[in-house]
């Protein structure tokens, strides 16, 4: 049975469809890679799923309980951690309590002082513990950009959607990066990945969906999505030496 | 872990009941006829202050309706002893509870839906204050137009006795109410409201249920400065419409945090005792145009020299939440933190 089910699920911004009956479905402990062109509706579908926009129609299904039109809060509860695309820390607090904020009021609503204790464990983790005490403002991109998978990790949830989070990096940190993001699925999570970086993506995933102009395009292993004719002539523009 | 099991936490509970008792048993015994009025004005502002930053201050929601949850407990207070027997104590719940039920209501409407985010929260609490003011007015068991006579109401009640009694009636609120801003400083409570005014949609993304602590801590917000109106109805003795619902008390309270700071829970309390004391000392200048000039410049210097107010220029000494001592500066406050 699929731990995340998406049906149908099409958003309407005024007259023009982002999402047009869009079908998604991740199972447990899996990495789904989501790629498509610029504007293809990735970041919007992530939206829906984590519940900061409200879909048009469709259904998003979680863990066998219908979300459609639950509050992105209890979503957060229920086990979908996101990241964003550029990263949004909470500026008035430190990178520890950053972390700490996901763990007291995510999945399993932890004390104030074991939430510091597990965001210490998971900036360990995500390689920021030298930055627990810092402001957040002293981050680099990519400090910036972990900081946002720790918080996700910190959820303790079973799906994390992770929106372009090594986009703007130098190859050693996408390589740190892919590491962590397969240290995920090791775990049993699930992983939602959009990239940009579509080889950083096929090199993970075990299998993806492709989106263009709002509307499911090919799904299948990475190497078959790769080689599907209709991706390489929608998305890539020619053929790829993969 | 719950506030309540957090030591420093209980060290400062118990430095505000001390402050309270002592103001409580000295100043009525001891001082001068003005200097129990002043007081009272004094612990009303502090009161007032803390309140508004309890939900204003702490989730960036600036609200311009805190005068109207006074005024309310002000004319709660009036109606409950003209049109009742019951006791000062029961219209101070009564009190309390409308100023409570209307931000209630108005929260609820106005957080439940994305539209009224951000800024427009402010100028609808604005539009609350002209509409409240129109229906007090017009409503003849409130005001009816004509004001009404707390004085000879409580005339032969323990409250209406003295000034002093009012005094320890609102020292108590004023404690009470600090005792509210304890709880919100390094709590779950205070995480929460922090979150959602440095990103509301990243608190929603992390578990924060945003919707549930802004309606909940407005309608707090307003229940504390509806009670400081009560022991306000009598002392004041006369309460009218205009003296009551005056804008200067958003904007006052506005200019109180500012200049206190709201990275600690004590900044509201500072910045309310220094305007209140800098506005009786400018009493002797004769002018009150160039007194509010002169704490208005006071304000842009205070703001330009100390950006976090008077409490964010004070360093921590204590160890952070992170176990890492920081003597800055910055905005930035241990709100998850449990180790301060």
């Amino acid at each position: 049975m699929s731990l995340l089910r998406c049906t149908g699920v099409t958003k309407r911004f005024g007259g023009v469809a982002a999402l047009s009956s869009v079908d998604l479905a991740v199972s447990e402990g899996e990495i789904v890679g989501l790629v498509g062109p610029n504007g293809s509706g990735k970041t919007t579908l992530l939206s829906t799923i984590a519940g900061s926009l409200p879909v048009s129609g469709g259904r998003v299904e979680f863990a066998g309980k219908d979300l459609t039109r639950t509050p992105p809060h209890q979503r957060a509860q229920a086990g979908i951690a996101r990241t964003f695309q550029v990263p949004r820390p909470l500026g008035s607090f430190t990178v520890a309590e950053n972390v700490a904020t996901a763990s007291m009021f995510g999945r399993h609503r932890t004390g104030r002082v074991e939430a510091i204790d597990r965001a210490h464990e998971v900036l360990e983790e995500v390689g920021l513990a030298a930055h627990a005490g810092a402001q957040v403002g002293a981050l680099t991109l990519h400090e910036r950009k972990f900081l946002e998978i720790a918080r996700a990790i910190a959820l303790d949830p079973q799906l994390i959607l992770l929106d372009e989070v090594l986009g703007g990096l130098n190859p050693s940190e996408v390589a740190m990066g892919l590491d962590l993001i397969s240290s995920l699925r090791d775990r049993g999570m699930a992983v939602v990945y959009i990239e940009h970086n579509v080889r950083a993506v096929s090199s993970i995933a075990d299998r993806m969906y492709v989106l263009n102009q709002g509307r499911n395009l090919a799904d299948g292993t990475p190497t078959d999505v790769l080689d599907d004719a209709r991706v390489v002539e929608a998305y890539l523009g020619g053929p790829v030496d993969a | 872990m719950t506030p309540f099991r957090d030591l420093s936490l209980w060290r400062q509970f118990g430095a505000v009941v001390l402050c309270a008792l002592l103001a409580m048993a000295l100043v009525p015994s001891f001082g001068s006829d003005f200097v129990i009025a002043f007081g009272f004005q004094f612990v009303t502002w502090i009161g007032l202050a803390l309140s508004w930053s309890l939900f204003s201050g702490n989730s960036g929601y600036a609200s311009f309706g805190h005068g109207v949850f006074f005024g309310i407990g002000v004319y709660a207070t009036a109606a409950v002893l003209r049109h009742t027997d019951a006791p000062f104590a029961v219209a101070l719940v009564v009190a309390g509870l409308v100023a409570a039920a209307l931000a209630l209501v108005v929260g609820i409407a106005v957080f439940s839906s994305p539209r009224f985010a951000g800024d427009l929260f402010g100028m609808i609490t604005l539009a609350m204050a002209f509409i409240v003011v129109a229906v007090v007015s017009n409503l003849a068991f409130l005001d009816g137009g004509t004001g009404v006579f707390v004085r000879e109401l409580a005339a032969d009640t323990w409250i209406g006795e003295s000034t002093g009694h009012q005094f320890v009636v609102g020292t108590a609120i004023a404690a009470a109410t600090a005792g509210v801003a304890i709880a919100t400083s390094t709590t779950r409570w205070g995480a929460a409201l922090r979150s959602i005014r440095d990103d509301e949609a990243v608190a929603e993304s992390l578990g924060v249920p945003t919707y549930r602590y802004k309606v909940l801590t407005f309608a707090a917000s307003a229940g504390l400065a509806g009670l400081a109106g009560a022991p306000q109805a009598v002392f004041l003795g006369y309460v009218e419409v205009g003296a009551v619902f005056t804008l200067n008390i958003p904007l006052l309270v506005i200019m109180m945090t500012i200049l206190g700071g709201i990275t600690r829970w004590w900044g509201p309390l500072i910045g309310a005792a220094s305007v209140v004391l800098v506005r009786e000392a400018l009493l002797d200048i004769g002018s009150p145009e160039l007194s509010q000039i002169i704490l208005g410049l006071a304000l842009v210097v205070v703001i330009a020299l100390m950006p976090h107010g008077i409490s964010g220029a004070i360093p921590r000494r204590r160890p952070t939440a992170t176990g890492t001592t920081t003597g800055t500066t910055t905005a930035t406050t241990a709100t998850t933190g449990g180790a301060r």
